[in-house]
């Protein structure tokens, strides 16, 4: 038997069934002269038969029944998941909004002139006077009353 | 190869042909992308077989049952994201094989932390410890094809992690160099080195132990 051949290199994709029609051919009738490539064709197709029986492991029905409980189970704790994102988001909405009317807030600060009838009896230089004071409406209201 | 392995090889199932299998395919993930039971049950009987001996062939019998069966659900649960790109079957194969390259980690990881030896005793059941037990469980009432099946496993389980499931995917999935290569994010050059590196270490392991003439 010869040591080597370079058409065994398909001899592989023959096993596996890679080859194409023409290719098929072409090994198939080098086959029939070359007992180097017989034996690789053999050997190979041996090896993967050979594992694909060594690892023959037998699953049965209740290997479906448990993936699909699995399954089940993973499914029924997703909208308790998801209802969890709904209620965190709508705090998480709630908090921000709090958070900017603060900012808000203490960014322009509460009118110092709290009523339109308040206003109404205050003159110009008054209404200018206590909006650059840090007095309480109460405290301003009090001082306005008092000059009056 | 042998005689031996020829008797072996005479309970494989004959695959139906690509395109048969590829439409059954495609009804199915069609029908499971709709979440029908049904479709997800046929998948698993479709494929288990595989899934199974793929676990078994990398890690060992002892995975078998947990890996698969993770495998599958994860399968499932991303099921949404399977880009049609390639078969569900390589997609599968995939999850698979990433499971049990992480055991393998997971196992080398525990070794390197196991001191029980220092002890003189060793709890860890490594999966070439369970093949040898079941040899030597009673060595005359095996068949000689269960024995050569036994030692089938034990050279294929002393391989190293690389050539194992390089060859398990070549064999036993029956995938092609490039879907080797992608899924092992390799070249397809490093693949067919790994599947003949693997294949010459068998051979000839196989030879020596089974007496085979050459």
């Amino acid at each position: 038997m010869e040591n080597s051949c370079h058409y065994s290199q398909y001899a592989d994709g023959f096993v596996h069934g890679e080859l194409n029609d023409s290719e098929i051919k072409e090994f198939s009738n080098h086959l029939s002269t070359c007992s180097f490539c017989g034996a690789e064709v053999q050997e190979i197709a041996n090896l993967r038969d050979s594992l694909n029986f060594a690892y023959q492991f037998p699953l049965d029905e209740r290997f479906n029944y448990n993936v699909l409980r699995s399954l089940h189970q993973r499914e029924q704790i997703k909208p308790i998941r998801e209802i969890k994102i709904a209620f965190e988001d709508i705090l998480i909405s709630l908090a921000t909004m709090v958070a900017i009317a603060i900012l808000g807030i203490q960014l322009f600060g509460a009118p110092k002139v709290a009523s339109v009838e308040m206003a109404g009896r205050l003159t110009n230089i008054e209404r200018t006077s206590v909006e650059q004071t840090s007095l309480s409406n109460d405290q301003v209201l009090e001082i306005v009353m008092r000059s009056k | 190869m042998t005689e031996k392995l020829n008797r072996t090889g005479s309970n494989s199932s004959i695959p139906a042909s690509h395109e048969d299998k590829r439409i059954k395919e495609k009804e199915l993930i069609d029908r499971a992308l709709k979440r029908d039971e049904i479709a997800f049950s046929e998948i698993v009987s479709l494929y288990k077989a595989k899934v199974s001996a793929t676990v078994y062939s990398i890690l060992g019998k002892e995975y078998v049952e947990e890996v698969s069966h993770e495998a599958f659900i994860r399968a499932f649960n991303s099921i949404d994201r399977y880009r049609r790109d390639s078969s569900f079957y390589t997609y599968l194969i995939r999850i698979t094989v990433n499971l049990c390259r992480d055991e393998i980690r997971r196992k080398q990881i525990k070794q390197m932390f196991n001191f029980s030896e220092v002890f003189g005793k060793n709890d860890d059941t490594s999966t070439d410890e369970q093949v040898r037990d079941e040899v030597s469980v009673d060595p005359v009432s095996v068949f000689d094809t269960e024995e050569t099946i036994t030692i089938v496993r034990e050279e294929m389980q002393s391989l190293p992690p690389i050539l194992r499931t390089a060859v398990t995917m070549r064999e036993i999935d029956e995938l092609s160099y490039t879907e080797i290569a992608k899924l092992l994010n390799i070249s397809v050059g490093t693949a067919k080195t790994r599947v003949f590196r693997a294949r010459q270490v068998l051979r000839d392991k196989l030879t020596t132990r089974l007496n085979y003439g050459k």
